[in-house]
């Protein structure tokens, strides 16, 4: 009796300090904290802090993670509206936003992963379908277009997650987005083309340019001669009128006097030792010959 | 400060101590030594140091309620306080899409991206974060690094999809570090992540070997041009200067011309002019000296047949010297 007392006495000194720290629970600022009596929510801690419960197998304390948690969905192949293959990497992130849902629905984080999962895939499957592959990849007027089809997706899986298990959907982003392997081939072989026909472009544009410079260089050099051309005989014939002015102002003072001095300078050049000259006896420098013989003839 | 809130705490672990002390074993003094020593070690362990470039969350049952900065502070031990420990000023990197090569010699190709134009490129980028709200960067989020480089991964790709290759390879570069950094950052504080990103840096932008040769080809083909330009901007920069001189030469010539014309002019009238006012003077001798000088240069030099031409009369008999040799 007494060594049942005494081992009575040490099972409660064991036990009773393990029942008094399970009526104390800490719930941190990361979690909920989900008290259940016997499987039952009872309670949901939403703000952290000391919490005090029942003991340990009457109530227990389930931990839900309140973070923002990111997850990737798998890869998955789509068609696009215009029967075009894309394999789509998607990104969701999202937090639990109803406990007690989330806890009745999924419970654990996997299967609210693989859930989510099957939520957005059908989400982007029914919006991509829906749409051509130039919303999502294309040159001009690609971010309003890409943003459309991203918020219309987020906008219907948001509300069947909250509804269906209490998650809250922060945000579906496409992740990466390529096209299956098999196209890989031609995608390739289309870019050595193009580039190959860029390459081309650029020479022959090089070509054209260079000649271009080197035909509007030869035009401004004709330009710029001719233009000096005509300057020059302007200023040439300037110089010939001022010139004749010059002279016809003077030599207008006495034409006769001007003719008479002109020839007497043409004489004198065009007289040379080769010339020979028949000059009649009376003329003008022989008068005074004349003048003198006459008187001896008399 | 820290200590006197500490105090009052812990008289909650000793009762329990003494009693248990009182229970078991009444008489030991050398036992309630080791308890008041470990009591004091507990204590004791409360104190902890936050460096310069740390900042520290206290946690109190679950609830964030300091903040501190660089210094020694105290909390109270567990299970009361947690202390997390976050340095806020060194720069953390992660990679977009693809794991940081660990050694520094290796070369990321990045994440594979599809451009606007539908061509396949590998780009490589590294974005570089601090933790800007220590208690949300530790709080909120998940993972933190993961989350950075997912959120960064999906802007990237929405960016590139939107862009030419050309673009993405050349002009686009800043435009994409910029986009990726302020979207990122936009989907980040939405999430109150706490985190602030100082840069997003393109290491790389990578081709598939089958078609890296052909983009080589294409700047290649882009200096040719260049160069093709740049010779006829050299030829022309030859030509013209010297088609501008020999303008010039010629109108410096023309105006020479003119000037000497006129000279020439000036000169010649002067000297009739003056021979016009001593012909005023006395006309018939002016005109005598004339001729006679005149014909005195003239006449010596040529062969000189005088005729009586018009009355048929035989010549007559002159005494004029021959030519001078």
């Amino acid at each position: 009796m007494r060594a049942l007392r005494r081992s009575g006495l040490i099972c409660v000194s064991i036990l009773l300090p393990l029942v008094l720290t399970s009526c104390f629970v800490v719930v941190d600022v990361t979690e909920y904290g989900v008290f259940t009596r016997f499987g039952r929510v009872v309670r949901v801690a939403g703000t952290p802090g000391l919490y005090v419960k029942r003991p340990y197998p009457l109530e227990r304390v389930i931990r839900l993670d309140k973070r923002l948690l990111t997850f990737k969905p798998p890869t998955a192949e789509f068609l696009s509206e215009d029967k075009k293959n894309l394999v789509l990497h998607t990104l969701v992130t999202w937090r639990i936003a109803d406990p007690e849902r989330f806890l009745a629905t999924v419970g654990t984080r996997p299967l609210a992963e693989e859930r989510l999962a099957d939520v957005v895939l059908r989400e982007v499957g029914a919006v991509v379908g829906s749409a051509s592959a130039s919303a999502l990849i294309s040159v001009d007027g690609h971010e309003s277009q890409f943003d459309q089809l991203m918020r219309r997706i987020i906008g219907q899986a948001h509300a069947l997650a909250l509804a269906d298990y209490g998650i809250d959907l922060g945000d579906v982003r496409l992740r990466q987005l390529s096209l299956p392997e098999q196209n890989r081939a031609n995608v390739f072989a289309r870019m050595q083309a193009e580039r190959g026909r860029i390459a081309t472009k650029y020479r022959s544009e090089g070509e054209r340019e260079s000649k271009k410079i080197v035909a509007e260089a030869d035009r401004e050099k004709t330009q710029i001669t001719a233009e000096a051309y005509r300057e020059a005989e302007r200023t040439r014939a300037e110089g010939d009128a001022v010139a004749t002015r010059i002279y016809a102002d003077a030599f207008g003072k006495n034409p006769q006097l001007y003719e008479f001095r002109r020839t007497l300078q043409a004489y004198e050049k065009i007289l040379d030792a080769t010339t020979t000259l028949f000059l009649p006896a009376d003329a003008d420098i022989l008068q005074v010959l004349e003048a003198d013989r006459k008187p001896v003839r008399k | 400060m820290d200590l006197g809130a500490a105090l009052p705490a812990s008289e909650t672990p000793a009762p329990r101590a003494g009693g248990w002390r009182r229970r078991s074993v009444p008489s030991a003094p050398w036992l309630a030594g080791i308890l008041a020593v470990s009591l004091a070690a507990y204590l004791v362990s409360g104190i902890f140091t936050v460096a310069a470039d740390e900042q520290a969350v206290v946690r109190r049952f679950g609830r964030v309620t300091m903040r501190l900065g660089p210094g020694i502070h105290y909390r109270l031990p567990w299970p009361v306080d947690r202390v997390d420990v976050v340095k806020t000023t060194a720069v953390m990197k992660t990679g977009v899409g693809f794991d940081l090569p660990a050694a520094e010699g290796q070369v990321a190709t990045g994440m594979e991206i599809l451009t606007g134009d539908t061509n396949i490129i590998s780009v490589a980028i590294v974005i570089q974060y601090v933790i800007r709200n220590p208690s949300a960067f530790l709080f909120e989020i998940e993972d933190p690094p993961k989350l950075i480089g997912s959120v960064a991964e999906s802007v990237l790709t929405e960016t590139v999809l939107g862009m030419p290759v050309d673009e993405v390879l050349t002009t686009g570069r800043l435009q994409i570090q910029e986009r990726v950094k302020a979207g990122t950052q936009g989907l980040l504080d939405r999430y109150e992540s706490g985190i602030q990103l100082t840069s997003a840096n393109i290491m790389a932008i990578t081709l598939d070997g089958s078609v890296a040769q052909a983009f080589q080809d294409v700047a290649n083909a882009s200096a040719d041009r260049e160069k093709k330009i740049n010779e006829g901007r050299s030829y022309a920069n030859d030509l013209l200067p010297k088609a501008r001189g020999e303008a010039q030469s010629m109108v410096l010539a023309a105006q020479s011309y003119q000037q000497q014309r006129v000279a020439e002019a000036q000169g010649n009238t002067t000297r009739f002019v003056e021979l016009l006012a001593e012909y005023q003077k006395a006309p018939d001798v002016t005109r005598s000296r004339l001729y006679l000088e005149a014909m005195e240069k003239v006449l010596p030099r040529v062969k000189k047949y005088v005729i009586d031409s018009e009355h048929g009369r035989n010549p007559v008999q002159l005494h004029l010297t021959p030519p001078q040799p």
